[in-house]
């Protein structure tokens, strides 16, 4: 049944998705009125083309920081060459979180990560409602210098800024202080590798044979602070992995007096680490972060407005402009759920950027959540094991999921397609490419995987 | 003679077209209110699946309390007999259907009992009369379970409440699997039960948040000592166990088979046999 007049068949349409219980679009299709599509979210950020604009940059590429000064236009070089690093293929030497097989993880001893900005000055908060967390770091560090090292962990939900978080205090301490900062993407799948990872932050490259001699030597080397973040890329459902674990945990266990660990973990990682190793009677310090809080998020989008230039109002009236950057600020916190990242891409898209100015502000869209609802239970299984381990290669995902390596790269380019996983393409091997989900729909999909009793908390 | 007549007259005011219609009134509006709850726990079994089992245990509580009021209705506002007609009615039907329907009574008894207080609910992996299934639908009467094999089992309610029901997850979405393997009697048994552990955790229908165990005994099975190793873990949800326990199954199989345990065997046979 047809119905023409507009009204109607708008209406007659969402009783049809009622009864149906879904929409119908496909996944292809990006327009739903009102609504983006997954596709085009994750296709927004992180950009597999050189960035667009001034604008783009300043909402999706920049840090957040509090305050409202305009942000240097130009777009630190650096941080631009991450951004297509997470598009590039994973061959050869990377300078992201892909790996190479003798070098399991990143490491920084003396520069900071490009995605938070240099600052010479140690005490200045960079972040937006993370004060008290911020002081409890402080709070363990100075334990530590007191001979009474503890081990700290971050945790926090991806998207809620735990490496940004991390890697402030990379800056804050590395004038002071030994500091290393590392970032996993090899999970380590025996006693002998985890030693030798862990022998690798002190470039020891003779790496003892035992736990007692690796313990012995690590307790012998200059005082360290140590950031390990990703600490949920450890984590790997492979045979192995279990005693390679136990390993890492005691050896910082018994080094934690010598050397000042500091560990990011993601929330539901952490739970999983929790049930089975019961990490939280190790790890005395635990510092949560969360996504941001409504009154943050107008904090958030205050700044970002500002930086852009972005003006609400017609008039100069400047409380008329609060009240309508609050009005902003509460429908993209509802919209993302506090996100931030998620919030930035619609309101970047919202924005008609047609060269004139002033810029102006179209509705806000909410993601259509169309093609997740369309996944089926071995398809949300799949996503629930990225989501875990922060991106799998298609051999570790079929290992995982004791199926063939085809068959885990058609699965994994499914939803690749479905704009649901980035994918970073191995020119060598196929069975190397690697998916991860796509960092501004960590959010979305976890709350749908959680629904779905997919994870758990 | 004039008492007779006037009970007549009662018994036929009672099925006037007016209170005919007004009951199919009552009725027809209750069918649509269990429509409208059906299609609303559906669209929330779809939403929030992860509490399916408590949106499917509140239909047979609505369907009770809807069709309870629409009796009570009935009676007290459209018929609203007199109190002997009702009494000689209750009587009357009381006698008929005591006699004729001893068993059906029986069963709704049971299913209001089952409902009261639940040895199982809608959702729950039990077994009833020697089926083990995933109780789909509890009505007044019977239970009906779906077993593995996609059969639909109709077990009368009077029969469940009187033998002994297993229940497999008491109404949470997570069930405990055992399985169970046997490995010669020369394997290193402490490397078995750490890879029986670990090869269960890698299993991503594994509900990590509960904890695996292995126990270790002996058996002695034609003519050989073994080693019977038990796993006990818990599945995400009630709907893989067969999945899960599969899935377990292929990789202990696995990790036994690199770690030599099964070719040992083979090999030692071999030589016995020599």
């Amino acid at each position: 049944m047809d119905v023409q007049l507009p009204l109607v068949s708008k209406a007659w349409q969402a009783i049809k998705n009622l009864i149906s219980g879904q929409t119908n679009v496909s996944a292809d299709s990006d327009s739903v009125e009102g609504k983006l599509s997954l596709k085009e979210i994750t296709q927004l950020y992180p950009r597999n083309t050189p960035i667009q604009s001034e604008i783009e940059k300043c909402l999706l590429y920049n840090p957040i920081k509090p305050g409202n000064q305009p942000i240097n236009s130009s777009l630190d070089e650096s941080e631009a060459k991450v951004n297509q690093a997470s598009t590039s293929v994973i061959d050869g030497k990377l300078t992201n979180n892909l790996s190479t097989p003798s070098q399991p993880f990143s490491k920084q001893n003396q520069e900071p990560r490009s995605q938070v900005e240099n600052t010479s000055s140690a005490s200045k908060s960079l972040f937006i409602g993370r004060d008290t967390q911020q002081q409890k770091v402080v709070d363990a560090i100075n334990r530590w210098k007191n001979n009474k090292g503890e081990l700290t962990a971050i945790i926090g939900p991806f998207g809620s800024g735990v490496s940004s978080f991390l890697n402030q205090f990379h800056n804050q301490y590395h004038q002071t202080e030994p500091v290393t900062y590392l970032s996993f993407y090899h999970a380590a799948l025996s006693a002998k590798e985890a030693i030798a990872n862990l022998c690798y932050c002190f470039n020891i490259t003779d790496e003892p044979k035992s736990i007692t001699a690796a313990i012995s030597l690590i307790n012998q080397q200059e005082s360290h602070i140590i950031i390990i973040d990703d600490l949920h890329k450890l984590m790997l459902r492979m045979m192995g992995n279990y005693q390679a674990l136990v390993t890492f945990a005691t050896i910082i266990m018994e080094t934690r007096q010598q050397h000042c660990w500091i560990l990011g973990c993601e929330t539901y990682v952490w739970h999983r680490l929790s049930s089975q190793y019961s990490i939280t009677n190790f790890v005395k310090i635990i510092v949560r972060l969360d996504y941001f809080s409504a009154l943050e998020f107008r904090d958030i989008v205050e700044s970002k407005t500002a930086q852009i230039g972005l003006k609400l109002t017609l008039d100069s009236d400047d409380e008329n402009e609060k009240s309508a950057v609050e009005q902003l600020s509460k429908q993209l916190h509802q919209v993302s759920g506090g996100h931030s990242k998620l919030a930035c891409i619609l309101l970047f898209n919202a924005l008609a950027e047609d060269g004139n100015h002033p810029l102006s502000l179209q509705p806000i869209c909410t993601p259509d959540t169309t093609t997740l609802k369309q996944c089926s239970d071995e398809d949300l299984f799949s996503l629930a094991e990225l989501y875990v381990h922060g991106g799998l290669r298609i051999f570790q995902h079929a290992e995982i999921f004791a199926c063939s390596v085809e068959q885990s790269s058609l699965k994994l380019e499914y939803l690749s397609r479905q704009g649901l996983l980035k994918a970073h393409y191995s020119k060598q091997d196929f069975a190397q490419h690697y998916y991860a989900i796509a960092p501004s729909l960590t959010r979305i999909i976890a709350n749908h995987l959680l629904n779905h009793n997919k994870l758990y908390l | 003679m004039e008492d007779s007549r006037k009970a007549l007259q009662a018994i036929l005011d009672i099925i006037s077209f007016d209170k005919l219609l007004a009951f199919a009134t009552v009725c027809i509006f209750a069918w649509v209110i269990m429509i409208i709850v059906q299609f609303v726990l559906k669209q929330l079994t779809i939403k929030l699946p992860k509490y399916r089992l408590l949106w499917s245990r509140l239909y047979p509580f609505a369907r009770l309390f809807v069709w309870a009021t629409v009796i009570i209705y009935t009676i007290t506002e459209i018929i609203d007999p007199h109190e002997n007609l009702i009494l000689a009615v209750i009587g009357s039907i009381g006698i008929v259907l005591g006699l004729a329907t001893q068993e059906p009574a029986k069963n709704m008894i049971a299913g209001l009992i089952i409902m009261i207080t639940p040895p199982y609910r809608v959702g729950d992996m039990v077994t009833l009369s020697g089926h083990y299934g995933e109780v789909i639908q509890l009505d007044w009467s019977v239970t009906w379970l779906r077993t593995f094999d996609d059969n639909t089992v109709m077990v009368p309610n009077a029969e469940a409440l009187k033998t002994a029901v297993s229940n497999a997850n008491s109404g949470a979405l997570d069930e405990m699997v055992v399985v169970t393997f046997n490995l010669p009697i020369e394997a290193d048994h402490l490397k078995a039960i750490q890879l029986a552990k670990e090869a269960t955790q890698c299993s991503p229908y594994t509900f990590l948040d509960k904890p695996i165990t292995v126990n270790i005994a002996t058996d002695y099975q034609y003519g050989e000592h073994l080693i019977q190793l038990t796993i006990k873990a818990y599945v995400m949800d009630i709907r893989l166990e067969r999945k899960f326990a599969s899935d377990i199954n292929f990789r202990v199989l696995n990790a036994f088979k690199q770690a030599g345990f099964y070719s040992m065997s083979t090999s030692e046979t071999a030589e016995a046999i020599n």
